[in-house]
């Protein structure tokens, strides 16, 4: 019995231990900032979401899904929220009237921070846990996908993302933020 | 037919392979500095003797795993072997893939690749400026940031730029071979324990931490500190000051008020002139400003003492008849006349004699001088003498009353 509890206050200290591991360089001094970077662009390549897609719009964003990472490295969630912005952002932008400089810079900046955080994740592994926040941020980002396939990529439907997207990030940032001293 | 196929074959293969490989460029470098980025290569001239031209893309990397990639081109044949990717739309933040290839007789080389972000690859430069201000026996350092290609400062972005700070003092230490150092991210930077009146150098170097980006140093600038007010300076300051003061202030006020008194004492004199002196001098007659000891109207102030005359009456023996009494008014007045033109003499009464003639008024006064009714009236008495008593005593009234009024 004494063995069995010491071995559990070895395990429960050991898996705290891995959980609240100091992050990788960049986690912890750039991703915050081209994280702050990539809001600042998605604000200002186009203007306030039209009033002519209000009738469209979709309120998907849940409130708490980064709140329920609390044990997950900070690394793993964010290689994965980059990842679903950067596969949504691969679909067709034809219809789109934003200023390209920006949403080039913006893909391009999404795309830095993917491969500086595969850097970070031991053995850049596709890995979704299964838990809380991975599963909903995998169904926040399906529902996205199938609003902008059935919306087949109109102009409005890539304005509802751009806002859902950039609500996104500001979680992400306060996400970042709070588990991150820099 | 055969052979002669692989005839052919055999001819064009040496000609196939000088036309398909052009070598491709060498050696791809990278000069940078902050946001001004040139691309260099390496091109061996002996190999193709004929003019040979470079072409320079870009593209951003993400764009690598999509199907359809349009590639950014930069230098279009150029026959240097570098290009300048400043101008071109090559952000600081993003990710990027660049490529070069040469072209000689339509033939192209292969394509070389490189990838580039500048937010990891491009240099750093030192602080654009540096201005050293003593302040008392301390010195502060302003740094300006470095600058990009637009003028604008580096730390949109690199935020988080430091600097470091080299100082030394030059009398201790001409060479700097072992300065102090103080590392800041500020743009002003106080630098502490500098003793007084004291030579100091100053050398910065901006610093990209995360990147291990770190500049060159600017070229070291030297500035003495200053230091507490040595007291004989005060003394001598105090000394002039109050020379001055003195020049400025004092002397013109003494002089103002001497000047003062001056203008007071000639147009305001305390000791005034005698009272009767002074009416003379300030009478306002007109047509006159000689000082008067008589003025015109004296007969108005002159006074007359009145004078009573009685005869001696002598009684004579002579009777004469009284005249009537006008002839001897008249009688009286052509003797009157007469004295009075006998009494010419002085010089008033030619005039007042003109007017008598004329015509006299009851009121009318006549001046005469004492001495001259006195006389009319011992001739009146001389003339009338004999029992005319009462005439005489009348006339002489009359001329008494005449003479006095």
């Amino acid at each position: 019995m004494a063995v069995l509890k010491w071995l559990s206050i070895c395990l429960t200290l050991f898996c705290q231990g891995t959980a609240a591991s100091t992050p990788c360089n960049w986690t912890q001094f750039r991703l915050g900032k081209l994280n702050d970077v990539s809001i600042d662009l998605l604000s200002d390549m186009g203007g306030l979401f039209p009033l002519m897609c209000a009738e469209e719009n979709v309120e998907l964003f849940p409130e708490d899904v980064y709140k329920n990472t609390e044990g997950e490295d900070v690394s793993v969630v964010a290689l994965e929220a980059m990842r679903y912005v950067d596969q949504l952002y691969n679909n067709s932008l034809t219809s789109v009237t934003w200023n390209k400089t920006k949403l080039k810079l913006f893909q391009n900046v999404i795309y830095r921070q993917v491969q500086n955080l595969e850097l970070c994740v031991v053995g850049g592994v596709w890995k979704s846990s299964g838990d809380g926040g991975s599963v909903t941020l995998k169904t926040y980002f399906n529902k996205l996908n199938t609003v902008l396939k059935d919306k087949e990529h109109s102009a409005c439907a890539w304005e509802i993302v751009r806002k859902e997207i950039r609500e996104n990030l500001v979680q992400f940032k306060k996400f970042i933020d709070s588990r991150v001293k820099p | 037919m055969n052979v002669g196929f692989a005839l052919v074959l055999l001819w064009s293969l040496p000609i196939t392979n000088v036309l398909a490989e052009l070598p491709q460029p060498q050696n791809l470098t990278l000069l940078t500095l902050n946001t001004q980025y040139v691309l260099t290569w390496d091109w061996d001239q002996t190999t193709t003797g004929n003019a040979v031209t470079f072409t320079v893309e870009y593209m951003a990397k993400y764009k690598m795993k999509m199907k359809k990639k349009n590639w950014s081109r930069v230098c279009e044949r150029t026959t240097h072997t570098r290009c300048d990717l400043t101008g071109s739309d090559l952000h600081y933040l993003g990710m990027y893939v660049l490529r070069v290839r040469a072209s000689a007789d339509g033939v192209n080389s292969h394509w070389v690749y490189k990838d580039f972000c500048p937010d990891i690859d491009a240099s750093l430069g030192p602080p654009s400026r540096v201005e050293l201000a003593p302040v008392k026996n301390l010195l502060d350092v302003t740094i300006s940031d470095p600058l990009t290609s637009t003028q604008g400062s580096m730390k949109e972005h690199v935020p988080f730029l430091d600097y470091r700070i080299l100082y030394w003092s030059r009398s201790d230490d001409p060479q700097g071979l072992k300065p102090k150092v103080v590392d800041s991210s500020n743009n002003l930077v106080t630098l502490p324990e500098l003793e007084a009146w004291t030579w100091y150098c100053v050398m910065i170097q901006s610093r990209y931490d995360y990147y291990n980006k770190t500049s060159s140093y600017t070229e070291p600038q030297c500035r003495q500190t200053e230091g507490d007010t040595p007291y004989w300076q005060i003394f001598l300051y105090f000394l002039v000051s109050m020379t001055l003061c003195f020049l400025l202030v004092l002397l013109p006020s003494y002089a103002a008020f001497r000047f003062y008194r001056v203008l007071k004492n000639t147009f305001y004199p305390s000791i005034q002139l005698p009272a009767h002196i002074q009416e003379y001098l300030c009478d306002s007659s007109p047509g006159s400003d000689m000082p008067r000891l008589l003025t015109a109207d004296s007969e108005a102030e002159l006074c007359c003492d009145k004078l009573t005359i009685c005869p001696e009456v002598l009684l004579l023996d002579i009777h004469v008849p009284p005249p009537l009494t006008a002839p001897p008014s008249e009688l009286e007045q052509d003797s009157g006349k007469h004295i009075r033109q006998d009494s010419g003499d002085s010089g008033i009464y030619s005039t007042e004699g003109g007017s008598a003639q004329q015509g006299r008024s009851g009121g009318e006064p006549i001046r005469r001088d004492q001495e001259v009714d006195s006389w009319q009236t011992l001739e009146q008495v001389k003339m009338e003498a004999m029992g005319r008593e009462s005439a005489d005593e009348r006339d002489l009234d009359e001329g008494v009353v005449d003479v006095c009024v």
